[in-house]
């Protein structure tokens, strides 16, 4: 059976990125530097009200990074899909016998030895991966019986 | 018949690590070649004489199994014409391997086809050739031909010290050729087994032995060229020993003019006749020497369509066919062996 092959390339998992911790995130006891930390001031003097809190976006963020790549990854699988029959190697002229609705069983019957052949039209399947060509010649020979060296 | 014995002190292909000591002579019509791989070179002196005396028992076998020699123990028992027959060790060995390949390959291996080669092999016109009272057995892989009526009609039953007596209709003639080949490049190798490797080329039909780190290259010749080969065969060894076997059947060797066109010497069984096949040759390798001309032949008889059906399924490491009209095919596990 032909080695299937998928030259498709596959969405590489992403670096980690680095998320600024959230004071969510801090170990209990720990100090949260304050937005308006600073010296200490003088009592009786008017202190500027703390903007409110804005959610932290790192969740958000994470929920849309993970969506992206899951839409990606499942785009990139029906392009291969289609790119490929199933059960067939590239450039590999075969035919088969269905098994099951869905999916191909194929059956190579021949290759060819020499190179530059054709396809003998027989209904068999075939592959056309010609070895390397011959080398010296073997010191040893199988031949017909009675035929002269 | 005399052999011409060379020692080779230096490796005689690419891939052979071991020294080699090579005795070539004639056997059975044809070329016999033993080839026996040695540690080091001070072992080539005694790999030499024991590839001569392994020569002189291949030559006592081919003496006793040929169809060549009236007085072989082969025509003796062809010639015998009592339906029981006693046969000595090295022929009840012989048959029993040629019922064991009519099992396997479905009965298109048939050692019982004496008549008809002959008839095939004279001019005169084949009408009466078709065998009767043999059939094809039932098929062992799928694909072989099946459906035949009955088994062929002889069996052998053992006898004291690996004798035999042979049973089959009066009249019963065998013609082992390249099943006694196969057998006795097989049988002839086992004799080498004090060596870490061996090769025995009986006219073609090869047996061998890997020793570990080593390795065997053999050639699948052209017929349509001389000295040409259509691939070349790598089998390396294996720490316990890799055992192979190459063999190659055909039908443009033994050719020759008929009333109604060329005949050759494949007989199918089905017809009685010489195949009609697409195949000019085929060449298999598997773990033995005879099971590899039992698929070789059987390949040429089927013809091309139904050979690579068969030998996609058959117990062969690998089979080059070469198709009659140039093609040169390969089932695909082949390519692993090929260099």
């Amino acid at each position: 059976m032909p080695i299937r092959t998928d030259p498709t390339p596959r969405p590489v998992a992403a670096a980690p990125v680095a998320v600024p911790a959230s004071s969510s995130e801090r170990p209990a006891g720990s100090v949260a530097p304050s937005a308006h930390a600073g010296p200490s001031r003088p009592a009786g003097r008017p202190v500027a009200r703390p903007a409110p809190r804005r959610p932290d976006p790192t969740i958000t963020r994470l929920a849309v990074a993970a969506g992206g790549i899951a839409t990606i990854s499942a785009l990139l699988a029906a392009i291969a899909s289609a790119a490929i029959p199933a059960g067939t190697a590239a450039a590999a002229p075969t035919t088969g016998t269905a098994a099951t609705p869905g999916s191909v069983q194929t059956i190579v019957k021949y290759v060819y030895v020499q190179p530059g052949q054709v396809n003998p039209g027989t209904g068999l399947a075939t592959v056309v991966t010609p070895p390397a060509p011959l080398q010296a010649p073997a010191p040893v020979v199988t031949r017909q019986s009675g035929a002269k060296p | 018949m005399i052999g011409a014995t060379a020692v080779a002190a230096a490796p005689i292909s690419p891939s052979a690590v071991h020294p080699r000591a090579v005795h070539r002579s004639r056997a059975m019509g044809g070329g016999l070649g033993i080839h026996v791989a040695v540690a080091d070179d001070t072992a080539l002196v005694a790999a030499e004489l024991d590839a001569a005396r392994v020569a002189a028992r291949v030559r006592a076998w081919a003496g006793r199994l040929t169809r060549h020699d009236p007085a072989s123990d082969l025509m003796r028992a062809n010639a015998d014409p009592s339906g029981v027959v006693p046969v000595r060790p090295t022929l009840a060995a012989a048959l029993r391997w040629a019922a064991d390949a009519a099992d396997l390959t479905g009965g298109i291996v048939d050692a019982t086809l004496l008549r008809e080669r002959l008839a095939a092999e004279m001019t005169a016109h084949m009408g009466s050739t078709t065998r009767s009272g043999s059939a094809l057995a039932p098929a062992g892989v799928p694909g072989l031909p099946s459906g035949a009526a009955s088994r062929p009609t002889w069996r052998l039953e053992r006898a004291r010290h690996r004798s035999a007596h042979l049973h089959r209709e009066p009249g019963l003639a065998f013609d082992l050729d390249g099943v006694a080949k196969g057998w006795i490049a097989d049988r002839a190798l086992a004799l080498l087994d004090r060596h870490p490797g061996a090769l025995v080329d009986a006219d073609g039909d090869i047996a061998i032995r890997s020793a570990e780190g080593d390795a065997w290259e053999v050639g699948v010749a052209d017929p349509r060229t001389a000295g040409a080969q259509l691939a070349v065969f790598v089998l390396p060894g294996a720490s316990l020993g890799a055992h192979y076997g190459l063999a190659t059947s055909g039908i443009s060797v033994h050719r020759w003019a008929g009333p109604d066109g060329e005949r050759h010497h494949l007989i199918d069984p089905r017809t009685g006749r010489p195949a009609a096949t697409d195949v000019v040759q085929a060449t298999v390798l598997a773990g033995s020497a005879r099971a590899a001309e039992a698929w070789a032949k059987t390949a040429v008889v089927l013809g091309l369509i139904a050979a690579l059906n068969v030998l996609d399924r058959a117990p062969i490491l690998g089979a080059i066919l070469l198709a009659s009209d140039g093609r040169v095919l390969a089932v695909p596990r082949t390519t692993r062996w090929l260099a």
